[in-house]
């Protein structure tokens, strides 16, 4: 990477904290992923799309009509994608992976690790599953990675 | 009715890894210089337009308030968008219905970034990421871009080689362009060998990190001819945008950018534009990565779906070839301050005028079209202009 | 020139405290539904989309990604988004109506103070970080108590006001006193002068009870041609004027307790709308109280003193809801929160709902032609104004 040039500067840090709410939506989602490890999504009842991540609304109809429902914590591989970087820009003798997983019996998915597997094995289109955390905290690292399937 | 929107001068300066000049100094500079080539003052202008995208790169909260008084904008109305990389073409879509609906004749559109001063350009893209479905897992920006570029080229068959050429063709285009930060000699090994971010995306299939400016002045109808009786005309104006749940989106792939499709139709419908890649001369397309380029170039309907990859083998981007894009060097070549990648769009005006020097392409260019994108795979804008 | 832009439906989403259990994109989503139910038209129906949204008070950069499914904007022309003041997002959906009257623009903003900071001090922090960094920001970082800065800033540029106008701190009180009563949804305060005098003092003369206290809220406008509104059937209320202005970027070099940015977005704003004599023609006004002297700042360059004193306005009580020209018949910030980027765009509504005679609790009788204020708050110098009148 090339080198700053040097330039009379003046430091400064902007330090702001927050805490998010996970909405309606979120607050289901996590609870039963953390409590039950089952991922949730909310079907709409006028189109009948299942969405995931779950939304109290449908951003197609426009409407507050949807009902929870259980997705499978499995699905086709859509793409995904591997880094040898850490996150102090060194480099890594294994990559570690991301993909993006649509969730079977859903219009939905999630983006998530990839593990057990290395880039060579990985096809867009692999049937994967999630593996969950023993002791999940209701965040989206309660799910540890999705992993191929086992035939 | 709407009023015809012409625009009248650009304003530019050199992209650079790292300015010395503050915001308020590189918005003052590009704003001089779109007045002296528009032959306006400062007091001709109406209503200005911000465009810049993360204001955490600079780290100045509402950073476009520092420069009223660099812009003309003074006691004026001003007003700052921000849509992501799309900033670069929304901006002068936001300055263009400033004329367009009559309320004023002359509208200065300033676009800027200024990345350098940081600790890490990764660190503030962090910032954009969904706090509890993405931000936890730590995407990063290649990664990001290897996720959809996978997906492309394996939905349509298309190669890194092909990527590499587009990545050989504008750092090279940028040789000829003085406001270029890397112009590169480079072959498609070169490419191939740089380091590998996330596969398909290597260092140079990637834009730099920039800091960097553009303006440029819009024009009503009513004033225009004393200022041009040639002028180049806003013909068309395009947005789309899809849901920030990428991953949820159901029967849509990364691969294929449906709501740059959206984007492109709606420029092209207003523009009376049925078949671009006989109407179109020129385009200056997105590109932060190559394949952007690629995947732009068939979204703008330059080239059939999936047919981006045949379009750079046969050499019809090429700036002597039968619709050049990027004869700048795009993002590439020229740089990528996200913001002011209007410098797609103060490109075309350039090649449609005759005056874009070195970089001028040998064939005559009378309608172009730009775009600009960005978000979580999210947004697409684009701009026809022409003469008449 | 008339703008010919309606106003055919308005959604808002309000807080008296946080609101904790709904994220941005539920508030967002709630408020736009809103809008469309009032207006009776559908998503499919929606021809752009345009939100404005302050990334550093969402603690999310390019924060317009996320508001993108809750406005309808899925797979439409949605890509606008304005840093500034949610009042901007009226003005630029109008010029996209204007442009093509055909189009029905949805403009939207929301605000959740509660997420930032566990104590909510969030703007106060960023107060700082608006500033240019090289000559004004080291020194308002290097304050003893940097949360104080907003408040010292304010003071400085009340004690400037009160210098060149005469008022007391007592009258300021009064403006607090006011809205504090009025306000419709923080009922029951019931404070009377001295409750004000005595709260506590951040800088003279600014007070806790003499400044807005953040909130959260969203807020969704559907605005179409005069065509397309005649033809949904429903009472609109007509954009009649609008305008905004940016005053100088460096604090050192700007008046202190005046806001000529004000004035010249009203002027802007009444040429469009053919007003001549605000303070006659204007029925009620609904204008940033973010501390309460702003509001007499405010009114003042807005005109609405006419050619008397802002002293004489306040002493005569022409600004009270029973008054000539109510100021702030809502409760204003002070009396209902301070949805800070949003807050412009609920004074629109707020008139809105004057207009159709629908304002429960604060209806002022009669109102025909309002006007909403909008303010950039401390350190800025930006302003936005619109007119609004009866069909």
């Amino acid at each position: 990477m090339a080198k700053k040039k040097p330039v009379m500067t003046v430091d400064g840090e902007i330090q702001i904290s927050y805490k998010w709410s996970l909405g309606k939506a979120g607050e289901r989602f996590f609870t039963e992923l953390r409590d039950n490890k089952k991922i949730m999504g909310t079907r709409c009842r006028q189109c009948g799309r299942i969405l995931v991540p779950p939304r109290i609304f449908c951003e197609e109809c426009f409407v507050e009509d949807m009902e929870w429902v259980e997705v499978k914590p499995q699905g086709t591989l859509l793409t995904f994608g591997d880094s040898y970087f850490s996150t102090d820009g060194k480099r890594l003798k294994e990559p570690w992976m991301l993909g993006i997983v649509r969730l079977e019996g859903s219009n939905g998915g999630l983006i998530h690790f990839i593990g057990e597997s290395s880039p060579e094995d990985l096809k867009i289109g692999m049937r994967m599953e999630a593996v969950f955390k023993k002791k999940p905290e209701g965040n989206i690292m309660d799910i540890l990675y999705f992993r191929p399937l086992k035939d | 009715m709407p009023k015809k929107v012409a625009i009248v001068g650009v304003g530019m300066q050199k992209f650079e890894f790292c300015k010395n000049e503050t915001v308020e100094e590189m918005i003052f500079d590009v704003t001089r210089n779109a007045l002296e080539n528009s032959r306006l003052s400062k007091d001709d202008i109406d209503a200005v337009v911000f465009g810049s995208a993360v204001d955490a790169f600079c780290g100045i909260h509402n950073s476009d308030k520092v420069a009223i008084d660099a812009s003309a904008g003074l006691l004026k109305p001003t007003m700052r968008n921000s849509t992501s990389g799309s900033t670069a073409i929304s901006t002068p879509i936001l300055g263009y219905t400033h004329v367009a609906s009559g309320l004023y004749d002359l509208v200065l559109v300033v676009c800027f970034e200024k990345m350098s001063e940081n600790e890490s350009a990764q660190a503030v893209f962090n910032t954009v990421y969904d706090e509890a479905f993405v931000r936890p897992i730590g995407l990063n920006v290649p990664i990001q871009c290897s996720l959809e570029a996978r997906e492309y080229l394996n939905r349509y068959g298309l190669t890194e080689r092909q990527m590499a050429k587009v990545s050989v063709k504008n750092r090279g285009n940028a040789l000829s362009n003085p406001y270029a930060q890397l112009p590169m000699k480079l072959t498609v090994d070169d490419v191939l060998a740089s380091p590998c971010l996330s596969w398909p995306v290597k260092l140079m299939d990637t834009a730099p990190v920039t800091d960097g400016a553009r303006a440029l002045i819009l024009a009503s109808e009513d004033v225009v001819r004393e200022l041009d009786d040639d002028p180049v005309w806003v013909k068309g104006v395009g947005r789309g945008a899809d849901s920030v749940w990428f991953m949820g989106r159901s029967n849509k792939a990364l691969g294929r950018l449906d709501y740059a499709y959206l984007a492109a139709e709606q420029a092209y419908e207003m523009a009376g534009i049925r078949n671009p890649m006989a109407d179109i001369d020129y385009a200056e397309v997105y590109d932060p990565f190559t394949y952007k380029e690629m995947q732009h170039c068939e979204a703008l309907g330059l080239c059939p779906e999936g047919g981006a990859g045949r379009m750079i083998d046969e050499g019809i981007s090429l700036k002597e070839g039968d619709l050049p894009v990027n004869a700048s060097g795009g993002l590439q070549g020229e740089g990528n301050p996200i913001g002011a990648g209007m410098s797609r769009l103060c490109w075309c005006y350039l090649q449609v005028k005759g005056q874009a020097g070195a970089c001028q392409v040998p064939k005559d260019v009378n309608t172009a079209v730009a775009n600009g994108w960005g978000g979580m795979y999210q947004y697409n804008a684009v701009m026809v202009i022409g003469r008449d | 020139m008339k703008s010919g832009v309606c106003i055919v439906g308005i959604g808002l989403v309000e807080a008296v405290g946080p609101l904790a259990d709904m994220s941005h994109k539920e508030m967002l989503f709630y408020s736009t539904r809103k809008a469309l139910d009032d207006s009776g038209l559908e998503r499919k129906d929606i021809g752009s989309a345009i939100t404005a949204t302050f990334d550093f008070l969402e603690g999310r950069s390019l924060s317009n990604q996320y508001t993108l499914d809750s406005i309808g904007g899925v797979m439409k022309p949605c890509d606008l988004r304005l840093g500034e003041d949610g009042m901007y997002s009226l003005f630029a959906g109008c010029m996209e109506v204007m442009s093509d009257p055909s189009q029905v623009v949805v403009v939207a903003s929301v605000q959740k103070a509660s997420e930032r900071d566990p104590k909510g001090l969030g703007y106060q922090k960023l107060i700082a970080d608006s500033m240019e960094p090289v000559f004004s920001r080291p020194v308002c970082k290097s304050v003893p108590d940097p949360l104080s800065l907003e408040s010292v800033l304010a003071a400085m540029d009340a004690r400037a006001f009160m210098e060149r106008t005469g008022l007391s701190e007592d009258d300021v009180a009064n403006v607090a006193v006011k809205n504090l009563n009025l306000s419709t949804v923080r009922s029951g305060l019931g404070v009377d002068q001295k409750d004000v005098l005595k709260s506590n003092l951040l800088s003279w003369p600014i007070r806790s009870l003499t400044k807005a206290k953040e909130t959260d809220a969203a807020c969704t406008i559907i605005l179409a041609s005069e065509k397309k509104a005649r033809a949904l059937g429903r009472e609109p209320v007509f954009v009649s004027g609008f305008g905004w202005c940016s005053n100088k970027s460096h604090l050192p070099f700007r008046g202190q307790g005046v806001s000529k940015e004000t004035k010249w977005a009203a002027r802007e704003a009444y040429k469009m709308a053919g007003i001549q004599r605000p303070e006659q023609e204007i029925d009620l006004a609904e204008v940033s109280d973010w501390y309460a002297h702003r509001e007499l700042i405010h009114c003042e360059a807005l005109g609405l003193c006419g050619s008397d004193e802002p002293r004489k306005c306040v002493t005569d009580g022409r600004f009270e809801k029973e008054g000539r020209l109510p100021v702030n018949p809502s409760g204003g910030l002070l009396g209902r929160g301070n949805a800070i980027g949003t807050s412009g765009l609920i004074r629109v509504a707020q008139v809105v709902e004057q207009i159709r005679g629908e304002a429960n609790g604060s209806r002022v009788q009669g109102a025909e032609v309002g006007l909403a204020h909008s303010w950039g708050g401390i350190p800025t110098a930006t302003a936005g104004v619109t007119v609004l009148t009866k069909w």
